[in-house]
């Protein structure tokens, strides 16, 4: 399959402590964004857009999530929303977005949800057919 | 995706990227040589294209037709990138799926004026499946450029229309995604150009239809109204800033470009 590319990015969003925060993500390959009207309103940028979206592992190669970082710096009820879109040429295409909550709560959707909630579309309730063969 | 235009500013805004697209590229090779081959004769040139020994002295207005027929040759064999405009690129495929007669569903997709194409697996199954060829059109063809199609309903989208030719029992699934960016060229891989420092904001919706025009939806903007639940806080999505907004606008309102048609 020809290689992945897709791009990451976030809503604005404010932390409790910024600098704390910058240190928390400072080995994660993500780009920051500071809004131009508001310092304290952040959006980050998956790094590697050519490559995958959000990275499940910092640049040192440790595990890393950084949708518990994000949730854990949220200032009292700042939600993040990260949202992932990408293609593998024309042979697959995937996106997906995920919200994180100041409390660490999360809610999740996928593209490819679709093909489960097809499942009522189908005679007995099957998969559709596959995007490739 | 917050700040998706409404399906009239798509159409208007795909029109005339259509409009330049098909017109240049579809410029007749042989046409532009001979308008290309008159002027120069005009001033007593040979045959050699792009050499132009008395080029100083042909007069402004014919260096300047000269010049504009080289430059839609380029374009035309793909030596020359467009104009970069901001705009919503994506890209959109379906599933494979099986159509009850692959003729007519092919002359379907011929009748829509977008850039469509078919493809197949590796199987020779008789499945076929549908992409978008063009991505900064932006994804599937808008139900303007569908209701304009020979035989749609009013009320059709590019989705009814397939369906309408789904075998019993077959589901078909579109997915497409993309971006709007700011200052993109006419690119073979969106993805691989797209980068935070000239994308606005992202999103991609799937869609599955049977052959008894049922659907379902999946939209990445589900995520913000999840988000809601999960504060009572506004959301600040990108792109957040009034004046980004307003550069969209602003490309909307594009005048058309210099065409070959004049």
């Amino acid at each position: 399959m020809p290689a992945y590319s897709a791009i990451g990015l976030t809503n604005y969003f404010r932390v409790k402590d910024k600098e704390a925060f910058y240190e928390a993500i400072a080995d994660y390959p993500a780009k920051v964004f500071v809004h131009p009207e508001d310092d304290q309103l952040i959006s980050l940028a998956a790094e590697c857009y050519d490559d995958q979206g959000w990275h499940k592992t910092t640049r040192s190669g440790k595990r890393f999530s950084i949708y518990s970082t994000v949730g854990k710096h949220l200032a009292d009820d700042e939600v993040a929303v990260f949202i992932e879109v990408g293609g593998a040429r024309l042979t697959y295409l995937g996106g997906k977005a995920i919200a994180v909550n100041s409390k660490g709560k999360r809610t999740t959707v996928d593209l490819s949800d679709i093909y489960e909630k097809a499942r009522a579309l189908t005679k007995d309730g099957e998969l559709p057919r596959p995007a490739f063969s | 995706m917050k700040g998706k235009p409404t399906d009239i500013e798509v159409a208007n805004l795909n029109s005339e990227l259509l409009g330049r697209e098909a017109v240049l590229r579809n410029f007749p090779e042989g046409l532009i040589r001979e308008r290309m081959q008159a002027i120069a004769t005009k001033h007593g040139e040979g045959d050699v294209p792009d050499f132009r020994r008395n080029w100083d002295k042909w007069p402004e207005e014919d260096q300047s037709e000269y010049r504009r027929f080289k430059e839609i040759r380029e374009i035309r064999d793909g030596e020359k990138l467009i104009d970069p405009v901001d705009a919503y690129a994506a890209k959109a495929r379906s599933n494979l799926f099986k159509v009850r007669d692959r003729d007519a569903f092919d002359a379907l997709l011929s009748q829509i004026d977008w850039p469509l194409e078919t493809f197949s697996g590796e199987e020779d199954d008789g499945l076929v499946g549908v992409i978008v060829t063009n991505e900064i059109l932006g994804g599937w063809p808008t139900d303007a450029i569908v209701r304009a199609a020979p035989g749609a309903q009013p009320d059709d989208d590019f989705f009814a229309l397939v369906s309408r030719h789904l075998a019993a029992g077959e589901v078909a699934v579109f997915v497409e995604v993309g971006g709007y960016c700011l200052e993109i060229h006419h690119l073979t891989d969106v993805f691989a150009r797209m980068n935070p420092e000239n994308t606005l904001a992202i999103g991609g919706y799937s869609i599955a239809i049977n052959s008894e025009a049922q659907r379902v939806r999946v939209d990445l903007d589900e995520a913000y109204e999840q988000a809601r639940r999960l504060s009572p806080k506004k959301l600040r999505p990108r792109p957040v800033a009034e004046a980004t907004l307003a550069e969209y606008e602003e490309f909307v309102k594009l005048p058309m470009p210099e065409s070959a048609e004049e």
